[in-house]
């Protein structure tokens, strides 16, 4: 009896496509922990500009590709497996910072000294009086960061869709940094239900994530109000977007500061902004691959692959 | 045809990731800097006399060895430096007196510095009017620890240049007295940078 091969093409797609995301994610971290230990040069005030794009760009991926379709189906439950990859870009103005040297230093100086992303090359000032050099840290010279993000989306009933995101990654027993974990939790709801004979689709979506790296060294939440529009002709939908997002950042590490370590800790003021998308997405039976840019504090691109009705 | 278009739209995904040199991690050259300190510690336990003088010798090797290891990286070391100081009282009993004088290693003025008050707790530093750092004995102390540096790069690392002969001086008003002496600890650390040059694995896209 002959056996029929079942093959989709689509299963080794979405695990590449969440492969992709997660090693760069994870080469990311691991380089996100080597520089800690620049780190310890800084006080809080250095550290907060030091760290300042990679608290931003944390912000717009994770407020990036939580949906690839304004619509909610609504009379029959659906299941859909997603893999969603985020690249966040950096602009010039996330290469520097105004750097100040620290307290022990003879005078105050200032430098454009490089951030997390910037360059790699360090920057020095000179102590008139003393003739004392501070020098300021290199960065990591990045163009972009990545974020990878498998979700799931549980929906059907009453026009309404759970969404929950969850990835762990543990860096390695020899990384001083610890592991890394995502988790998030959402739902939609259809707007459009309500409607009559509504010509488009139109979401409501509330999520809520935190990114954790190492035991304490990142903690990072956000919680995202949005809404989506969007229209389906066949198989293509393009869609638009607007959230509001709310974002907490904190980060800890042992500094240098005068003539003992100190545990820094460094936590930003709550940032809320409104964040914009547009996208599009192609819906293919039960896969979907959707494209699609996000406007924040950094221009992010994200892509998906899904299964699922 | 519905399996090509998508072949292809998967292609066009990863590309971006990608950025087509086919390599999504870059090995870079990263200028980092760790931070350390030399500490030396003064008691005056006891003492009767207006002005106190005392010489120490410093061993900072093992203070200097571990601030060249604060990371796990390899990496090539470009510097090692004195950039600044800092002091802090660790123990005042008795009256509370304004402490004026000066720190010198092996005969080089480092520290100069008037504090008016010592309780327990108090803190400066070279940023402050109560600590200054002095050139002569930063260029000597810098210019031993580069030397050091440098015999730590070939492998033979000759601690006994970071040996310092460190003699601190002060005058304490109002004076101590048999019937009221100093108890009186203090600590004055300099706090170094070591820049090195690591290669770090960063991703590329």
């Amino acid at each position: 009896m002959r056996r029929r091969r079942i093959t989709c093409p689509a299963l080794p797609a979405l695990g590449m496509t969440l492969a992709l995301g997660m090693v760069t994610l994870l080469w990311t971290a691991t380089a996100f922990a080597q520089v800690e230990g620049s780190l310890s040069v800084y006080g809080a005030a250095n550290g907060r500009g030091y760290l300042q794009p990679l608290k931003e760009a944390l912000g717009s991926g994770l407020a990036a590709g939580l949906y690839n379709t304004a619509r909610v189906e609504s009379g029959h439950f659906r299941v859909r497996l997603e893999a969603n990859a985020m690249l966040m870009s950096f602009g010039s103005s996330d290469r520097t910072f105004n750097a100040h040297t620290e307290s022990y230093f003879p005078s105050d100086q200032t430098a454009q000294a490089p951030t997390v992303v910037g360059s790699t090359q360090s920057t020095s000032v000179t102590d008139p009086g003393t003739g004392a050099v501070f020098t300021f840290p290199g960065g990591l010279d990045l163009s972009r960061l990545a974020l990878a993000a498998p979700q799931v989306v549980i929906g059907g009933v009453k026009g309404t869709e759970l969404m929950v995101r969850y990835l762990t990654v543990q860096l390695g027993k020899n990384s001083d940094i610890g592991d890394l974990s995502l988790f998030g939790i959402g739902a939609r709801h259809s707007l459009s239900q309500y409607m009559h004979s509504p010509k488009i689709d139109v979401a409501a979506l509330v999520f809520y994530q935190s990114l954790n790296l190492g035991t304490d060294f990142i903690d990072s939440s956000l919680l995202s109000f949005g809404v989506q529009a969007g229209r389906r002709f066949r198989v293509l939908e393009p869609y638009v977007g607007v959230a509001l997002n709310s974002q907490s950042f904190e980060m800890r590490y042992d500094a240098q500061q005068g003539g003992s370590s100190t545990r820094q800790d460094i936590k930003y003021d709550t940032d809320t902004s409104l964040g914009a998308t547009v996208g599009a997405a192609l819906h293919l039976k039960v896969v979907h691959l959707n494209g699609q840019f996000e406007f924040a504090h950094q221009t992010t691109f994200a892509f998906g692959l899904s299964l699922g009705m | 045809m519905r399996r090509k278009s998508f072949s292809i739209l998967l292609v066009l995904c990863a590309s971006i990731v990608l950025k087509g040199d086919g390599c999504l991690v870059k090995q870079k050259d990263v200028s980092m800097v760790l931070a350390g300190k030399i500490p030396a510690q003064w008691d005056s336990q006891g003492y009767t006399q207006a002005t106190f003088v005392k010489t120490d010798v410093v061993s900072a090797g093992t203070d200097v060895l571990n601030a060249l290891n604060a990371d796990n990286l390899a990496g090539v070391y470009k510097s090692i430096k004195v950039v600044g100081a800092v002091y802090e009282v660790l123990k005042s009993t008795g009256h509370d007196a304004r402490r004026a004088g000066t720190v010198t290693v092996n005969g080089n003025l480092l520290l100069t510095f008037d504090v008016p008050h010592n309780t327990q707790g108090i803190k400066g530093n070279a940023g402050d009017p109560t600590l200054t750092l002095g050139t002569p004995g930063l260029n000597f102390i810098n210019g031993r620890l580069q030397q050091f540096l440098d015999s730590y790069n070939v492998g033979a690392p000759n601690t006994a240049l970071l040996d310092f002969t460190y003699t601190a001086n002060w005058t304490s008003t109002p004076a101590p007295s048999a019937s009221d002496p100093d108890a009186f600890t203090w600590t004055t650390d300099l706090v170094i940078q070591v820049e090195k040059t690591a290669k770090v694995d960063v991703p590329n896209i």
